[in-house]
């Protein structure tokens, strides 16, 4: 019996650690299931999320190397102006590692390291530059290491240019492609990891649901059900799939339910552990295990069957020895996106634990940090080790992502203020901020360059716009995007907390953000996926969602009541007959036929929103002093 | 016009630490006003607010009538207030020359200057023989002579002067305490001392500051060195 | 004679800072005289490429040198004075450079032109023209420079005072943003533009060379320079001696708190600093466009020689004297690496300043921390 219950105990004690780490880290195993996801969309033959893949692939990093630099010069405020030499060696370091023929004999020994390893061994060197770079900062402090960096980076930069039998020179250094990036197997090693972030999410979500058993629970999840079910059913190739998928979801809606009968009925007994009747036993055994193994097992199965034909289809592509290009790109987008996830994850734990919290003591004021025992000398070299290997990394993954490196591309300054361009962008100390504004800058680089070449424009113009808009983010949003939301959002969050609609209460949470969180990101990529097929039913859904968001709004920033509702609805209406007409003119370049009854959507809405906007003219007055005080607010703020 | 300088219950925050709380003083026009107090207690940021390097967050300053308390540094300076800080502050790389001429103000003419000069050689005849040198490589005694000098280039009502005899031997203290008497003649001092004692002679009003408020106020510099009480309290002046 | 010599040593006695710079500077052409001599053993029978080799890339690296100085002394006047580490002073030279450039073209065709009165003055005197439109280049990318400088200062820099991580990145963006338009302009870095070259008259006042005989052949216009950059170093020196405000500013590289406190109006002196700073720039930039040509990549390398020297000469509380003889340094040790060891001619400047920060950290004149 004692024995028995030890071992129950150590079990859930296992089962515990597992659950606090899945509602701990909501957001992230959201984020990263779908990014798991993605890839999993892309057939043998050409398809549009491709192109995606590789752009996210190049993003990713980038926003390593920006992420390294915001670890600096963020969190411990070494401005690194020799980042791009991290970077740089890292690249080197991948390209003589894959390439034997490029060192001289006895130092060509590091290519028989084999691949993946090489990853680490390039992590390890530029740590080391990362080190050199550090022990320079014991005598000298803030703005002159700026100097020193750059002063390294440039000798570098310099060898590796005039060297060219071991750079490349101006042609550049060819990298092979690791054969193992090609083979069946390693493809398969990463679609078992998206397999497995997808269980860790559907089990965050359970566990999610066993929490928030109030209403509102439900209704936060079910957008998501809906989201997943359409991605499944839109980028999946077997309809079974979605079909299993309503059923794992139908099973959760169960779960829910359950859990919710409990916890009204008794009330009092909260804890569930010391019952002894066999009926509760029992229920325990099937809310507890039984439930959420049959969901997970069929979401999963449901996944399986939707991309089943797009796996087997690559795998035997492989196996016949097929052409080897086809499976680099999600291949080498699984590799970085799990580098990252890794890295991120572990920079935050190391940016919460108490060395990171020295750290930034030692950045906010190192006179007073040293009064107070710590030594900063080894908290800066420490991080700088530690931003030198991501920035290595990032070099190393660019190396053999590209296929060809030269001085002039992975050891140029211009890196460093790329770099710099996506913290300041994305914001400063926020460590996702770099992440996302490297997102923003390429990918806006990306598709203006084309936008400005097709309407006859320089496209240097958009780098121009960049710089202006860079300055303006430093003089007048010093925390950048994400910093500026994070301040912003805690008073939104504050109004959520609070927010009703008729007797239903939200009280959104902190725990609930990851809903949002998830939300947006899917929304976000299946904005940027080029298929034609998809943006339909995608305007579709974020139409809603706009108008979602439009209301709540509406809702929060106007004083009366009246108002708030008029313009609520207006909003709500005036979205829904732009994305009608919008889908509109999609449907009849792509689909033809259904735009009838889009038509018959479109009117009526447009007619609302006119009657609205007649109506509206009666709080015209209000309105106008509401957006008079608004803009005022600005401009103080701008001061 | 009796009052030259008028500080109304000044309240002065450095970063987020509140250090001057509340301060009230008044400058009678031709006085000495010594500002007492202890170490960290105030005097050196009082001088600073006046100048307006720390601009008081409530509160007013009024010199010669009119307010000054949120001008920039210069404009409060070009009133006419000489500045001699505690550390001195002289400028190491330039000669002495060099010096009296970068604290020359727009307002005073070249042929002003000269007059104002004489003064000076007057005051401290020494300066006249280290003229060229620079003054980096000065002596204690005559880095200060110099920063009071600096003082003096232009036609001040109101000096402030902060620690003079910090870092000086006694003698030197001494000779400097009597230049400083006769500068009485000229302008009106604000002068901020450790040392009561040796200043105690050139007083006419006092203010002891402690922990940013005002202890105590007086015009009788003897009561005050009598009152052994009050010194032990608020100057650390064991009896 | 007696009596010179005895000044320089007392001032040498006065100034314990100089004599000590010169000891390094002695050292350092020792250490290079050492190697060159080790390159002489190896090579002997070509002596005489040797002693032009030598004399060529001593007058080239004194012109470099010289417009070094002027261009390191604006960055280290803004640096000092304001603290501000100006990432765009390489572009503000790049930029000098296309203003004196655009400004040339513009000003001869202006006197080319048979219309206007300019053609009575000069008339097809091509040599009068050409010095006159230099002048008025020189002076013209000076101005405009300045009042970029200036401007920036005036309305975005001067809101980060207090912040120099904020300031840096403002000032990276500038150099972003100017380096974006040269390159919208006038294209990329591959692509250098001479002034002879684009005349229409093909003439420029200063061409040919010196042939002393025996392939001593030096290039007039870089003897030029070795004058003009003296007499502009030597002007900005006793400016800098004599009038108030350069007084002002010195005194404002030690302690500017106490500049204020004795009545300057140290925001206007931070905008004057600025602009002298942005105009040295532009002025060193139009000057050397009949040398290296105009080229929108210069403005990252020339940054970079700027923090070079700066950091070799002092870069906290350093003093105008290490700036010029840090700028000697790089200039000629720069010219003698790639006549002598072409191998490491980008890298020496490196090298050298490792060294010169292992044996001194502050750097020649500077405090170490």
């Amino acid at each position: 019996m004692d024995n028995e219950s030890n071992i129950k105990g150590r079990f859930r004690g296992s089962n515990r650690t597992i659950s606090s780490f899945l509602s701990n880290n909501r957001t992230i195993i959201a984020a990263v299931a779908f990014l798991y996801l993605l890839p999993l969309g892309t057939a043998a033959a050409t398809s549009p999320t491709r192109t995606l893949l590789s752009l996210m692939t190049q993003i990713m990093i980038f926003g390593l190397l920006a992420m390294s630099f915001d670890l600096q010069l963020g969190r411990s405020a070494l401005l690194n102006f020799g980042q791009v030499a991290l970077f740089g060696v890292g690249a080197y370091t991948m390209a003589f590692t894959l390439n034997s023929d490029i060192l001289p004999p006895p130092f060509n020994l590091i290519a028989a390291i084999p691949f993946p390893l090489t990853i680490i061994v390039a992590m390890m060197i530029g740590g080391f530059l990362g080190l050199i770079m550090g022990l320079t900062t014991s005598r000298l402090r803030g703005t002159a290491f700026a100097f020193i960096a750059l002063a390294i980076a440039e000798f570098i930069y310099n060898f590796f240019n005039e060297n060219p039998a071991i750079s490349g020179g101006e042609t550049g250094l060819p990298v092979p492609i690791p054969g193992i990036i090609r083979t069946g197997p390693f493809y398969l090693f990463f679609v078992v990891i998206a397999f497995a972030f997808l269980a860790a999410f559907i089990g965050m979500v359970i566990l999610y649901l066993k929490k928030r058993t109030e209403r509102i629970g439900l209704i936060l999840v079910t957008p998501v059900m809906v989201v997943l079910t359409t991605v499944l059913f839109v980028f999946g190739t077997n309809i079974l799939g979605p079909l299993v998928v309503i059923v794992a979801f139908l099973l959760l809606i169960l779960l829910y339910w359950f859990e919710r009968s409990e916890s009204i009925s008794d009330p009092l007994q909260y804890s569930k552990t010391r019952t002894n009747g066999s009926e509760e036993e029992r229920a325990d055994i099937l809310t507890d295990y039984m439930l959420p193994f049959a969901i997970v097992v069929l979401f999963l199965l449901g996944v399986g069957l939707a991309f089943g034909s797009n796996i087997a289809g690559l795998w035997a592509l492989w196996a016949e020895g097929g052409s080897i290009f086809i499976l680099k790109i999600p291949v080498q987008y699984y590799l970085v996106l799990t580098c990252i996830t890794i890295i991120y994850y572990f920079t935050r734990r190391l940016l919460s634990s108490p060395f990171g919290r020295m750290i930034t003591a030692v950045a906010q004021n190192e006179g007073r940090a040293e009064a107070l025992g710590y030594n900063s000398y080894h908290a800066k070299i420490v991080v700088l080790f530690i931003s030198g290997a991501i920035a290595s990394l990032a070099g190393g993954l660019y190396a053999q992502y590209f296929g060809t490196i030269d001085p002039n591309s992975v050891l140029g300054v211009d890196l460093t203020i790329n770099a710099m361009l996506y913290t300041i962008i994305g914001g400063l100390g926020t460590l996702f901020g770099p992440i996302l504004g490297a997102g923003v800058v390429e990918y806006s680089t990306l598709n203006l360059n084309i936008i400005f070449q097709s309407i006859g424009l320089n496209p240097g113009l958009w780098l121009l716009g960049l710089g202006v808009v860079y300055v303006f983010i430093v003089l007048f949003m010093p925390h950048g995007i994400v910093g500026t939301i994070g301040k912003r959002s805690v008073s939104i969050k504050d109004k959520l907390r609070r927010f009703k609609l008729g007797n239903l209460e939200f009280g959104l949470k902190d725990a609930d953000y990851w809903i949002l969180g998830l939300l947006g990101t899917m929304g976000f990529f299946l904005l940027l996926t080029e298929d034609a097929g998809f943006t339909l039913i995608i305007t579709g859904i974020f139409a809603f969602l706009d108008a979602f968001v439009l209301f709540v709004v509406y809702y929060f920033v106007l004083s009366t009541k009246d108002s708030r509702i008029l313009l609520s609805i207006t909003g709500i209406f005036g979205v829904l007959t732009v994305f009608g007409l919008l889908q509109m003119y999609n449907s009849i370049l792509l689909l033809g036929g259904i735009w009838i009854p889009l038509l018959i959507i479109t009117v009526i809405s447009g007619v609302l929103t006119a009657y609205n906007l007649v109506l509206i003219n009666r709080f015209r007055k209000e309105i106008r002093s509401y957006l008079a005080g608004g803009i005022r607010r600005i401009f103080r703020r701008g001061r | 016009m009796k009052n030259l300088l008028e500080i109304q219950d000044a309240h002065v925050y450095i970063g987020s630490f509140y250090i001057l709380q509340g301060i009230s003083l008044v400058v009678p026009k031709g006085e000495v006003t010594l500002l007492l107090g202890r170490n960290g207690a105030g005097k050196t940021t009082t001088m600073k607010t006046i100048l307006g390097i720390y601009p008081p967050k409530e509160g007013k300053i009024i010199f010669r009538e009119e307010e000054i308390t949120n001008l920039p540094t210069h404009k409060i300076v070009n009133k006419g207030i000489g500045y001699v800080p505690d550390t001195r502050r002289i400028f190491g790389t330039l000669t002495v020359e060099q010096n009296l001429i970068v604290s020359r103000r727009k307002a005073t003419s070249h042929s002003e200057m000269q007059e104002r000069l004489e003064l000076i050689f007057d005051l401290f005849p020494d300066i006249r023989g280290f003229l060229k040198q620079k003054a980096g490589t000065l002596s204690g005694g005559q880095q200060q002579m110099l920063a009071v000098a600096r003082a003096l280039v232009n036609n001040n009502d109101l000096l402030l002067i902060d620690e003079p005899t910090e870092g000086l031997s006694p003698l030197l203290a001494k000779n400097l305490i009597a230049s400083l008497s006769r500068l009485k003649e000229f302008a009106t001092i604000l002068l901020v001392e450790q040392n009561f004692r040796a200043v105690s002679k050139l007083g006419d009003n006092y203010y002891i500051i402690d922990s940013g408020k005002i202890a105590h106020e007086g015009n009788n510099m003897s009561e005050l060195i009598e009152d052994k009480v009050l010194l032990a309290k608020y100057l650390g002046v064991s009896i | 004679m007696q009596r010179v010599t005895f000044t320089i040593k007392d001032y040498l006695d006065d100034n314990p800072r100089v004599k000590q710079i010169l000891k390094y500077c002695v050292s350092i052409a020792l250490i290079i005289g050492a190697g060159l001599l080790v390159k002489v053993a190896i090579d002997v029978y070509t002596w005489n490429g040797f002693i032009i080799g030598v004399s060529k890339s001593l007058v080239n690296g004194l012109a470099l040198s010289m417009l070094l100085f002027l261009m390191v002394s604006g960055f280290f006047l803004i640096f000092g004075l304001c603290g501000v580490i100006n990432f765009a002073h390489g572009a503000f030279f790049m930029l000098g450079g296309f203003m004196g450039f655009v400004i040339y073209l513009a000003t001869e065709s202006v006197f080319l032109d048979p219309t206007l009165p300019f053609f009575l003055i000069f008339g097809s005197n091509h040599l009068a023209l050409s010095i006159t439109a230099f002048i008025v280049s020189a002076l013209g990318a000076t101005a405009v420079m300045a009042l970029i400088g200036g401007g920036i200062e005036f309305f975005t820099i001067r809101r980060l005072y207090g912040n120099p991580i904020a300031q840096i990145l403002l000032t990276v963006g500038f150099m972003f943003i100017i380096t974006q338009v040269a390159e919208l302009i006038w294209g990329p870095p591959q692509i250098s533009y001479f002034i002879i070259n684009n005349s229409q008259i093909s003439y420029f006042f200063i061409s040919g060379t010196l042939d002393l005989g025996g392939g001593m052949i030096f290039v007039w216009y870089r003897i030029f320079l070795i004058f003009l950059g003296l007499s502009v170093a030597g002007l900005m020196f006793v400016g800098f001696r004599r009038t108030r405000i350069g007084l002002q500013i010195q005194a404002g590289i030690e302690d500017s708190e106490m500049v204020e406190a004795l009545g300057t109006n140290i925001r206007r002196l931070f905008t004057i600093v600025f602009m002298l700073g942005s105009g040295l720039a532009g002025f060193s930039g139009a000057v050397l466009v009949p040398w290296i040509g105009a080229n929108s990549g210069h403005g990252l390398t020339y940054l970079i020689y700027a923090f070079v020297i700066v950091v070799i000469g002092g870069a906290h509380y350093g003093r105008f004297e290490g700036t010029f003889f840090s700028a000697l340094i790089v200039g000629l040790s720069m010219q003698f690496a790639s006549y002598f060891a072409p191998g490491i001619k980008d890298v020496i400047v490196f090298i050298i300043m490792a060294a010169i920060l292992i044996l001194r950290p502050g750097g020649l004149t500077g405090h170490g921390q």
